[in-house]
Formats: C-alpha cells, structure tokens, sequence
C-alpha cells in the first residue's frame, strides 16, 4: 500500500540526514564566518591594554577621586562614576558598607558601631572594572558601548539609545542613565589616557592608593606592582575577566 | 560636556522608533513564514503557485525593506574594527582634560611648587585643594582680567580633616588626628584656630610664622621619606639632623631635670631610642637593665684610666650596698634614676587608650 503524499516533504525530497547536515553547516558557516569579528575586538589587543589597580590598605577616604571624577568628566549631580564604599567587619562576621553621598565629600566617623564590636574597616573604591568580557557590552541592542582596541569600555553618546539593558547588565552597578538620554560611565578617562596624562582620580589621589598602566607592556609600573602583591578582582565567579585589580580585597567586598 | 543638542537628540529618538519598527516587522515576517507553510500543505495546482510567488514577492518587499531602513540606521563605517562606530574612541579621546597637574601649576607659581615639592605632601596635587585648574590655566594663557578663572581657597580646618581626620576605617599607619587630642596636646585654647595658622599650606609639615622654627618629627616624617628616595646619606642620631625636633621641645619637666644631673652631659639618645615612626603616644623604649648601665661602669683592664666610679662585679656592689634580700633582686635604676639621670616622676602620664593606639 502507498504511502499518502506529504505535499512539503516529497516535493523537496528531504531526507532526515540532509536537513541536518546543511542545518549544522549553515550554522558553521554563519559563526565561522559572523562571530570571530565580534570577539576579535574584545580580545586582547597587541597594542596597549589598560589596566587598573587599586591599593586598598594605602587608601584614607578622603574622597578626592570622587570630586577629582565629578569635575573632570561632568558627571551629573547624584551620580558617579567612581565613589568610594567603607566596609566594616565586625567580630561576629556581619559586614557593614556605607557610603555616604559616594564618599564626594569624604567620610565622618561613624560612632554608631561599638568600637569593642569592630575586626577591622577599611575603604573600598569603586569604578568601572574594565572587563575584558563585558556583560554591558554584550547586551547593548546597537553596538553603542564597546571594548576599544586599547581595552577601555567605553559609549558611544551619539549612538546610544538610552534602552538601560547595560546598565542592568553590569554586575557593580557601575553604569548610570545620564539625564541627557545615554548610558554613562568611566572611560577610564580616555580623552587623558590618550594624551599621555593620567586618569583624574590617578593624578590626584594623595596616597597613590590608584594606579593605571598598559598590562601589554611588561615594564609598565602596573606589571611590577601586580608582580609583586597579592591581588584579586571583584566577582570572579561571572567571568566578567576585570581589569581593574584589588590588593587587599577579601571575599565579602562585592 | 557630552551635552546633547535638540536636533541629536530628535535622531535619536527617531533611531529608536526605527528599531522598533524593524523588529516589530521581522517578527511579522517569522509568523508569515509559520502561516506560509501551513496553508501551503492544503493548497494545490495553479492557486498554490500564485501564493508561493505573492509570497516571494512579500519577501523581496521585506528584504528590500529592511535594506534601506538598515542603511538609514547603521552608522557610516559600523564594525570596521568591531561592533561599534570607528569614529566613537576618536570623539571620546578629543576632549580636552579639565585637571592640569601640578607641573603645570610650577610654570607660574614656582615658589609655592618648590616649597611643596620638599614637603611630604608633594604627592598631593594642587588641584586636590584648589579644584581643577582648566578655567585658570584657560583665562591665564589668554590674558585675560584676573578676576576670570580666579582660583580662592579658604584655610580651613576641613581640607586637612578630609584626609587626617581620625575616623573609622583610615590605615593605622597614616597619620590621623583628633582635633580635640591634637590641640590640647600642643596647647591650643581656642577652639576657631584652624590648622593653617601654624602649619603652612604648602609644606604643612612644616611649623609656621610665629610659631617656633619648623622641624622635622621622626613620628610623623618617617626617615626613609627622604633617606631612601632622593639618595642622601643617613645621618645615624636622628638628633643631630639640623630639622629635628629636640627632645627638649616636648619633654620640658624631664630635660630641666636632667640638665641637674650627674648625667647632664649625655644626650637623650644616649640612653632612649627616638619614638617609634608608627606610634603617637610617646613610648619610649631602652633596655634599663644592669648590663645597660655595666657597660660603662665595669671595672675592665682598658678602662683604668676612667675617671667613672666602676664597680668590680655588680654582685660585689650588691655585698657592699644591699641591706636584706629584698635590696638585691633591684636593678641599678631602682636607686640610681632620680639621683644621677632624671627624676622619673616627671614623665607626663598617657592613658591606656593612647598607647593601645
């Protein structure tokens, strides 16, 4: 007895293996041919790749990155695009952050926490982490926020849309929606950079708690700092491959 | 400084409505493509081909749709070097900087520059207390009036205390202190006096106009400030830097009552090492034992000629001088301070909470 006709599958003469194997090669061929030109730019470069490393047991609070930041680049009042955060660990395992007013105008003491209850406090400053592997980068509908060729994230005010996906994307909170209708954050001041001049927050920290440098080269001060202390970066489980560095961060310090 | 202009700012809204209608279209598409399949399984003969070409030319209409919308929306050169505009570093990248740095500042204001380039504050930027310079450094270079781009600061107590306040969470090893603390150990009565008037803004370690000729303090200039950077040679008895705190400054009581003793001719630091660079309450540190004080006053053949009274043994003394048991568990200090070095009842107390510190 015959078969019923399929009128799709018969006129085209498909078979099973065949559908799958133009499947399997178109979508080879799209990612051979699509993706690497997508990741070539967020791969490491082999020119500059800018690093950033900051010192926590040299930083005081004092605040003058905030405000250093906040003149330099614009920011608008209530956001920030670096602030510092101090965190205090008591001797019964709780953390305590604070950050008032993101630290723009330093910090007070805080005599609400008993002194006998304190293990230890020290001051956390934030930025954008710079990653190698950017979640904001990855979400952004119209290729407005991108790694450069020298490793800074950075925007592309004119072509940003304002959606906010990256902003949700990056895991420390380090993009804010500029009133003006674009995504904003640290571009590790790359109108300085490019110049040859330091970042703001670099040049005026009194402690040298900051420090930037190109992670290519293998004399920059940030290598032999590196080389020479025990880092880490924040939320390594993502996989975000930060490249802004801690020395002295423990596990708590998101 | 990214300000917006209206007419960018219309493109961009225009841009987002664009995307939206492109998507908004490309989801049509996936549901007629669905719908195509199904209906051409019933279909037959003349009627299904005229569909399966209205349907291709629909496709064309989309294609040729989202070719043009896509041309209107992509930016010139988009994913040249990845997926972003070629152009965007560049733009970022060409705007001017607002801090100048301080050997910008030197160009002009060299006497201050100077001054704080020998102070430990040289890693503090001018800019951190006079805020950003590029409205200064602008009217400057084009001469205008000086009332444009005027830089004012105010001595006030709160630019110090930003950074020396004694608050939770400072490094133990920077130095940091409480107003209240700080004046009445140097005597300050009025509360109003800011730190400016005795310490210079520009090389605050420095001690200022009427107050006594600025030195150095081991406690808050650690000696490799100097001694391991810029190359100069270790003097070994700090006392003898030409801008060092004498002991005397501080230790009034104690050095009257040593310049009365038969001791008077040895220094302070014959016997007490300078503070500790870390600690701010004043423990001072020298072995008090008896091989201490022996090493001068043991009877040893080369010292026949001193004109010390030496001791044969200190056992031997103890025969001499110790009147029960008790006398002989003391050690030379026990009797000897107050009588030949200083009275040690002079020493200015410290409570426990400062040298916890």
């Amino acid at each position: 007895m015959k078969k019923p006709m399929n009128p799709v599958t018969d006129s085209f003469n498909l078979e099973r293996r065949k559908v799958l194997k133009s499947g399997l090669s178109t979508v080879l061929a799209l990612g051979l041919g699509f993706f690497p030109k997508r990741l070539v730019a967020t791969l490491k470069s082999q020119g500059r790749w800018y690093g950033f490393v900051v010192d926590l047991t040299k930083c005081i609070g004092c605040g003058a990155c905030v405000r250093a930041c906040k003149a330099e680049n614009n920011v608008p009042d209530g956001f920030f695009r670096t602030w510092v955060e101090r965190y205090t660990f008591l001797k019964d395992g709780r953390v305590i952050v604070d950050s008032p007013d993101g630290a723009l105008n330093g910090f007070e003491d805080n005599p609400t926490i008993p002194r006998s209850l304190i293990a230890k406090s020290y001051f956390v400053p934030k930025l954008c982490n710079h990653c190698t592997t950017a979640p904001c980068v990855q979400v952004c509908p119209v290729g407005a926020t991108f790694v450069s060729q020298d490793g800074v994230v950075l925007v592309d005010y004119k072509h940003c849309i304002g959606c906010g996906y990256c902003i949700q994307a990056c895991p420390y909170g380090s993009r804010f929606l500029n009133p003006a209708g674009y995504a904003d954050k640290c571009t590790l001041c790359y109108h300085r950079i490019t110049k040859g001049k330091k970042p703001a927050c670099v040049l005026v920290c009194p402690v040298g708690a900051r420090l930037y440098g190109d992670l290519n080269d293998q004399n920059s001060e940030i290598n032999k700092v590196l080389a020479g202390t025990r880092h880490a970066v924040l939320k390594p489980e993502l996989g975000t491959n930060p490249k802004c560095f801690y020395i002295g961060l423990d596990q708590e310090v998101r | 400084m990214h300000k917006i202009e209206a007419s960018v700012l219309k493109e961009k809204y225009l841009q987002y409505w664009a995307l939206g209608i492109c998507w908004t279209a490309k989801s049509i598409f996936a549901i007629r493509i669905a719908v195509f399949s199904l209906r051409l399984g019933a279909m037959k003969g003349s009627s299904r081909n005229a569909y399966i070409f209205r349907v291709f030319v629909l496709l064309a209409m989309f294609v040729t749709m989202a070719l043009v919308i896509r041309g209107l929306l992509v930016p010139e050169g988009f994913g040249e070097i990845g997926f972003y505009r070629p152009q965007a570093p560049d733009e970022e990248a060409s705007r001017s900087p607002v801090h100048q740095g301080k050997e910008v500042c030197a160009r002009c204001h060299e006497k201050q520059f100077t001054m704080h380039e020998n102070d430990v504050h040289r890693s503090v930027e001018c800019e951190v207390c006079h805020g950003n310079g590029a409205a200064h450094v602008d009217a400057r270079s084009k001469s205008l009036p000086k009332e444009v781009g005027y830089i004012f600061k105010e001595l006030e107590q709160a630019n110090c205390l930003k950074c020396h306040q004694r608050i939770l969470g400072r490094p133990k090893l920077f130095p940091t202190i409480s107003v209240e603390e700080h004046y009445s150990l140097v005597g300050v009565k009025v509360a109003s006096v800011v730190c400016q008037e005795c310490h210079d803004p520009h090389r605050p370690l420095f001690l200022d106009k009427s107050v006594r000729e600025a030195r150095l303090h081991p406690l808050i200039h650690p000696c490799s400030d100097c001694h391991e950077e810029k190359g100069i040679e270790t003097k070994k008895i700090p006392a003898n830097h030409e801008m060092v705190f004498e002991c005397r400054y501080c230790h009034k009581p104690i050095a009257t009552d040593h310049a009365n003793r038969k001791h008077s001719f040895l220094r302070c630091t014959g016997c007490h090492q300078v503070h500790k660079e870390t600690e701010f309450a004043s423990r001072i540190y020298k072995n008090s034992s008896n091989e201490f004080c022996l090493m001068c006053h043991l009877k040893k053949p080369f010292k026949a000629d001193a004109k010390i009274p030496m001791l044969e043994s200190y056992d031997s003394h103890l025969d001499d001088v110790a009147s029960s048991d008790a006398d002989r568990g003391k050690r030379c200090v026990d009797c000897h301070l107050n009588e030949v070095i200083h009275d040690i009842k002079t020493l200015p107390k410290v409570s426990s909470e400062e040298v916890e510190r």
